[in-house]
């Protein structure tokens, strides 16, 4: 039998609405779940039990008096550890940071509580979000729960394995060189890193700048588009928020594969990617290409784009680090530090050099998506490297120069500031999940995500492509 | 009798729609105009009649067919010459490009024409629009109509004369740190500077900026906000643009002003204003705070921005220049060459710490406006000064740091991004045309038009207040 606590958002959020399933069973599921399994994946680092029951028992008051229930009423919400949560301790994986309880909700938070959503625990990220390995001075690591020995990916990696394990139904993630979409691919679970502006923040340090989306992760693409009607909308301390319609993501387009022409890449044209993920990549397409109208090879053209973000990123560090990095620099970790003395390091040519061909690239992309609805490429560059590593150090052979080289194939989509949805695609060939990213064209974040759930509907009838499930009685063991 | 060049663009589109005015009368006026005034104030500085001619005669074709007519069937059109137009020769004001004709439309350019616009000719810009005097080695000086011995300011100089002396109803224009504004306010016409995105470029040379926005020039607001119907057609050539409709623009709305919270600042509690242009604010605001049910002076909190907005400019220079810098001879705007050279004595430091602060201060001046519906301000901090000089080097005895500091009430709000109109109100006390700033919230351009065109019917019937209009028999004689 189905615990509720494994059942999708969407399906759990119906239950509720239809008095078959209480909010307050539902958190328990969770709490359960967390506590069966948390013990050997380290996923959740702070939780609210108390307040999540609460409000759960307030929930369901809610629908026995027939209000009118908000789109999350009743789901528990877990938060990365990365966004301030009010009374619930965050860290930002920083001892800095060990023992900060916030007095307000950042607005992301607070909007999901405002649509119904439960806040109940925080999920591990690396130090300041930088790394694509989750662990950190404060909490540790968090492990794949396919496989303990290797990482959940980052920094988003909480989130996902509390996803993967079935600790919550729907979570938060952010974004800059990949962090939804790797952890999500790792995992097996789904994210949508939402084009710029979409989910406004108001805790980005640099305004205007693809860098730091805000998104959702979930089990299902229907989910995801769930929690991002309640993510999404406008908020003016966001210099990038737009007005728009946020409720229509609950109703996600029917997509007609047969009628979509869609790009397929390996590397993006430029990005260091492991021979064995390119191999699982082929081999899939190759169960799934002929349900498009056209599907060819091409790459976008973004050859400079490793360079671009590097240093694009390297102002991003200067200006959120600088302080901290004058004041506090021994208790900063290793990418950090890295990346900060990296920053402070380029030139002011570089710096004019990477915002022109910024544009460049931008325009490029919008060329390269003038004829096909779709760009369909790998989640991951590697398969889950082991847990004592930082970043992948070499791939085929090539030595990757720092913790971010290995990044490229989500990094270079960061730049474009299109949606992308990261969607388990079966195992990659060492026994863990693989993933694909869909990328879609700027704005059409429903049409995305409608295309991604129709490709979704078809991975689950095959074995081969459909979504992993790690084995939680060893998990509980 | 009115000169077809002489009438409004609304008005004029409405005859043509009519049949009472041919779009071969109306190019033939502004054509007669052109020849008549140019050689005194040079605005226009390459015409494209013939193609201009054709494309009217089958605009008179298409109103006599009875088609369907777009929304600016029949209507001239000066462009920036920073902005490349098929066909027509576009120098960026400078020696280098002397011969250029580029064989593809700038977004905007395509947006003015798919709207039925017909483009009769390139207006003046200092080279690569640097500086807010138009004025450059290939073309020479634009000279303000209202006294040929002072400038017409910059960068859309040419746009703004063009306008005032009825050469064409619509212009267009670009704006970094006030070249939409400065020009308006000192030809005493109006400009539109849009909230980020609104107008698509393909042009920008960053692509995540409130610098360089494309926007509308005009002699009324209802003039302005037709235009803008036509520059605001959705292009995913820019990354910054989202969603919206255009056609909201069609028709102004209409707006109450006494149920407005206004808020009025001499200097932006930031920006170097000359006592003159103090005074004349204070003098023309008694006539007209009335009518708003709140009036208060307060100043935004923007201090430091100015550093912000020299900083920033700095990665912009770098970004457009880094490329070329080498093959520039000693002709270059000065204006370029010392921006150029000052933004790679900047360092990382600098440029992460303004990046940061544009968000602090942004997210502090939308806490700020919270109180208020719109903010109105002088045009310029001075009044026009001689047209030979690079730009103002002190402000009542106090010098100026670089040849944008004394631009700091359009500047300051170019790092904000905020909307804002600039509207024609009275003369000055040089007797040249003074204006305001009406500037809104972010991404609510309609309502901001909307409120300073009710503001431009209270000014229409006040001497004091009105549009000036330049005495164009004399500029002919």
């Amino acid at each position: 039998m189905t615990e509720p606590c494994d059942l999708s958002a969407v399906e759990a959020r119906r239950l509720i609405g239809r008095k078959r399933l209480s909010a307050l069973e539902l958190v328990e599921s969770c709490i359960a779940r967390i506590e069966m399994t948390n013990g050997s994946v380290n996923a959740v680092v702070a939780s609210c039990y108390e307040r999540a029951r609460d409000e759960a028992r307030a929930a369901t008051e809610a629908v026995m008096r027939g209000d009118p229930l908000p789109p999350l009423h009743g789901l528990p919400i877990g938060v990365k550890d990365l966004n301030n949560t009010e009374g619930l301790v965050t860290t930002y994986g920083s001892p800095l940071y060990r023992d900060h309880v916030p007095d307000k909700d950042e607005r992301l938070v607070a909007a999901l509580r405002q649509a119904g959503g439960i806040v109940m625990a925080k999920t591990n990220t690396p130090e300041f979000g930088a790394g694509g390995n989750t662990r950190n001075e404060v909490y540790g690591v968090t492990r794949n729960p396919f496989d303990l020995e290797r990482t959940c990916g980052g920094s988003s990696g909480g989130s996902a394995v509390a996803l993967a394990t079935g600790m919550l139904p729907l979570c938060t993630g952010s974004d800059t060189g990949g962090s939804l979409r790797k952890p999500a691919t790792y995992c097996g679970v789904a994210a949508i890193r939402p084009s710029t502006g979409v989910v406004p923040s108001d805790r980005r340090v640099v305004g205007l700048s693809t860098f730091s989306v805000q998104g959702p992760m979930a089990r299902t693409v229907e989910d995801l588009g769930l929690m991002l009607s309640a993510m999404a909308g406008e908020d003016p301390m966001d210099p990038l928020s737009y007005p728009h319609d946020t409720s229509t993501f609950r109703e996600l387009p029917q997509v007609d594969l047969s009628r979509l022409r869609v790009a397929v890449s390996e590397d993006l044209g430029f990005a260091p990617v492991d021979n064995g993920i390119r191999r699982t990549f082929r081999e899939r397409l190759a169960l799934y290409q002929e349900s498009f109208q056209t599907c060819m090879a091409r790459d976008p053209d973004m050859a400079t784009a490793a360079d671009v973000f590097w240093v694009l990123r390297g102002i991003y560090f200067v200006a959120t680090q600088k302080e901290r990095y004058d004041n506090h620099k021994d208790q900063l970790g290793a990418n950090v530090l890295f990346n900060t003395e990296a920053g402070l390091g380029m030139s002011m040519e570089q710096v004019g050099w990477a915002n022109a061909e910024h544009a460049t690239l931008c325009r490029n992309f919008q060329d390269y998506f003038s004829d096909i609805d779709l760009l369909i490429c790998p989640g991951p560059a590697v398969p889950p490297f082991p847990l004592d590593q930082g970043a992948p150090t070499e791939i085929n052979g090539q030595k990757m120069e720092h913790y971010i080289s290995a990044s490229g194939v989500t990094a270079g989509l960061t730049l474009t500031g299109h949606p992308v949805v990261a969607l388990p695609c079966g195992y990659d060939h060492t026994g863990t999940p693989f993933g694909i990213q869909i990328v879609g064209p700027r704005h059409r974040d429903r049409f995305v995500l409608g295309a991604a759930r129709a490709l979704e509907a078809l991975f689950a009838q095959n074995e081969v492509l459909s979504r992993p499930v790690p084995d939680l009685s060893k998990l509980a063991a | 009798m009115t000169d077809p060049c002489d009438l409004t663009a609304v008005d004029a589109r409405r005859l043509i729609g009519d049949k009472r005015l041919s779009p071969v009368e109306l190019l033939e006026s502004c054509i007669a105009r052109i020849e008549s005034v140019n050689p005194a104030v040079n605005a226009m500085v390459t015409k494209a009649y013939d193609r201009a001619r054709e494309e009217a005669k089958a605009a008179e074709d298409a109103v006599m067919s009875g088609d369907e007519l777009p929304p600016l069937h029949g209507l001239p059109v000066g462009i920036k010459d920073l902005d490349d137009t098929d066909g027509i020769r576009t120098t960026y004001g400078s020696m280098l490009y002397k011969d250029n004709i580029p064989d593809e439309d700038e977004q905007v350019v395509a947006a003015a024409r798919h709207a039925g616009g017909i483009i009769i000719g390139k207006t003046n810009t200092p080279e690569f629009g640097a500086g807010g005097n138009t004025n450059n080695a290939l073309f020479g000086p634009t000279r303000n109509p209202f006294n040929t011995e002072l400038t017409c300011g910059g960068s859309s100089g040419g746009s703004g004369v063009a306008l005032a002396t009825g050469m064409a109803p619509l212009c267009q224009g670009s704006d970094t740190g006030g070249s939409l504004r400065l020009p308006a306010t000192f030809n005493g016409v109006v400009a539109h500077r849009p909230s980020p995105g609104v107008v698509p470029a393909g042009c920008r040379d960053v692509a995540y900026t409130t610098y360089q926005t494309q926007g509308p020039m005009a002699r009324t607001v209802a003039d302005a906000s037709l235009f803008l119907t036509a520059l605001a057609e959705r292009s995913a050539v820019d990354p910054m643009s989202f969603p919206l409709d255009p056609m909201q623009f069609l028709k102004v709305q209409d707006v109450d002003l006494g149920s407005l919270r206004v808020a009025f600042s001499e200097d932006l509690g930031c920006a170097p204003t000359a006592q003159s242009v103090r005074r004349t604010f204070r003098e023309r605001v008694a006539l007209f705070h009335s009518a708003f049910a709140v009036a208060e002076d307060k100043d935004p909190d923007f201090e430091g921005i100015l550093d912000v907005f020299w900083l920033l400019r700095g990665i912009y220079m770098l970004a457009k220049h880094n490329e070329r810098i080498d093959q520039y001879g000693p002709e270059l705007n000065p204006n370029v060459r010392s921006n150029y050279e000052a933004a790679t004595q900047m360092n990382i430091t600098d440029v992460g710490w303004a990046a940061k602060q544009q968000l602090v201060l942004y997210q502090k001046f939308q806490t700020w406006f919270e109180d208020y519906d719109v903010l109105i301000c002088p045009g310029v901090t001075v009044t026009p000064f001689p047209f030979d000089q690079l730009y103002p080097t002190e402000i009542d005895g106090a010098p100026m740091e670089n040849y944008v500091h004394w631009a700091g009430l359009t500047s300051s709000l170019t790092v904000m991004g905020n909307p804002v109109v600039a509207l024609p109100c009275g003369y000055d006390e040089s007797g040249t045309p003074f204006g305001i700033q009406v500037v809104g919230k972010p991404y609510q351009d309609r309502f901001t038009l909307g409120v300073a065109h009710a503001l431009e019917q209270i000014f229409n019937s006040n001497s004091t207040l009105k549009r000036p209009a330049p005495d164009i028999a004399k500029l002919a004689s």
